[in-house]
């Protein structure tokens, strides 16, 4: 076997181990960048790269992959301009920097809960879509061209980004491990996102709150069929980000966004697979919420006490994240190592953690590479068991 | 489950076309069926 092959054998051992519950040779290190902050790094303009993928991509993606350890594949982009050019999207815009920004817009009237809840999926097809993407606002003719130049460009850069992600996870003996292997949202924040928006959830809850629910209990089938239509399996995470539960009461956390993200959750499970939740914003409020949750659940927490997180949560699921963005920027090399070694000595005693960033650097100027550079390092190097 | 007009399970496509042999069934069933998965994710890609 050659060197890489066993390197990367012993990477997808770590991630197993953790897991199954077992403990690991040592922490696994997960980095995960951005396509913008990689393209961003390696020194190419940002809208242009992101045009050309095919031509630049390989290199970007080369560059991040030397220079910044990861156990796994640390690459990490699903929003692609040409897509949403082609479909004349209002929420998602490039910027004139290069980054695709999301205004915040309206999908959903108020007047399609009841469509919706009879059935979300003509719902979103006949009403919300065309809201969204202008061109599917047009003739039929000019809809379905829209559509089949959009399907295709969504799968070709899918495609390319895909060949080089396995080029590399190869070149560099990555864990034959994906951090995600599907994705869904939990259903209060589908309908709150893109459908209804931040403003006009907040005003259903108050005012139409059993139709906010009714909503939300038929948008979970849909939920859970589309986390799964990929394959399904103990070591293929389904990735739920969670956005309301931290600006909502906890009394309407507690009867509009939990039992059907507990749903989703389980039905995943049922289909063979964990889901992954990035636990965002301040989310401590809800700990025993989250303990509920089928065992094995991977937890990414943005901000909390780890001890408590650990205490609480830590036998029963596996968690990452807690390590501050901020302090690649603003701290020194060894201040860096320092907080990382203190995160470390509290989450992973017992297994069932592996060491991740509170989140994603989105541009280059959120972080000190080399602070990234030695904090994984110390990670890979002096975590044994 | 879920009820819409727009996406068939490879068995209610059999059952509104029954010219299709139990030949072509056999190899037809997956690859109709991905594809119709295939949209229905690009469908919901496109709503998060």
């Amino acid at each position: 076997m050659s060197d890489l092959a066993q390197l990367s054998q012993e990477r997808t051992q770590l991630f197993q181990d953790v897991y199954d519950g077992k403990i690991p040779k040592r922490v696994p290190m997960v980095n995960l960048l951005t396509h913008e902050f990689c393209i961003e790094y390696a020194g190419l303009d940002l809208t242009e790269a992101q045009w050309q993928l095919a031509k630049v991509f390989d290199e970007v993606g080369d560059k991040a992959c030397r220079d910044f350890p990861s156990d796994i594949l640390p690459l990490f982009g699903i929003r692609f301009p040409s897509v949403y050019r082609l479909l004349g999207a209002r929420n998602f815009v490039m910027s004139s920097t290069g980054f695709i920004q999301h205004p915040e817009v309206v999908g959903m009237d108020v007047e399609d809960y009841d469509a919706m809840i009879a059935s979300p999926y003509d719902c979103i097809v006949e009403r919300v879509l065309p809201r969204l993407y202008t061109e599917l606002a047009r003739d039929p003719v000019h809809k379905a061209a829209a559509m089949a130049k959009a399907y295709k460009a969504y799968n070709d850069e899918f495609a390319t980004v895909g060949a080089v992600y396995g080029k590399l996870a190869q070149k560099y003996g990555y864990a034959n491990f994906p951090l995600f292997a599907g994705m869904c949202q939990a259903p209060f924040d589908l309908l709150t996102d893109q459908l209804r928006s931040f403003k006009g959830i907040l005003a259903d809850i108050r005012r139409i709150p059993e139709k906010v629910e009714a909503a939300v209990e038929a948008l979970t089938p849909l939920m859970i069929k589309m986390a799964t239509t990929s394959p399904c399996g103990k070591y293929l995470a389904k990735f739920i980000p969670l956005h309301m539960g931290p600006y909502m009461r906890t009394e309407d956390f507690e009867k509009l966004y939990w039992p059907t993200l507990k749903r989703t959750v389980e039905g995943i499970r049922e289909k063979g697979s964990p889901s992954f939740l990035y636990v965002e914003g301040h989310m401590m409020r809800y700990l025993d919420y989250l303990y509920e949750l089928p065992e094995n659940t991977i937890l990414w927490f943005e901000y909390g006490d780890p001890k408590v997180i650990k205490e609480k949560l830590g036998k029963k699921h596996i968690i990452t994240g807690l390590y501050p963005l901020v302090s690649l920027k603003t701290d020194t090399k060894q201040q860096c190592v320092d907080r990382a070694k203190e995160l470390i000595d509290i989450m992973a005693p017992g297994g069932k953690y592996f060491f991740m960033l509170d989140k994603t650097p989105l541009t280059l100027d959120n972080i000190n590479p080399e602070n990234l550079q030695a904090v994984a390092d110390y990670v890979i190097n002096h975590t044994y068991y | 489950m879920i009820t819409t007009k727009y996406y068939q399970t490879w068995a209610e496509y059999l059952a509104a076309h029954p010219e299709i042999s139990f030949k072509e069934e056999k190899v037809m069933a997956p690859v109709m069926q991905k594809y119709e998965d295939a949209f229905f994710d690009f469908i919901m890609y496109l709503c998060i």
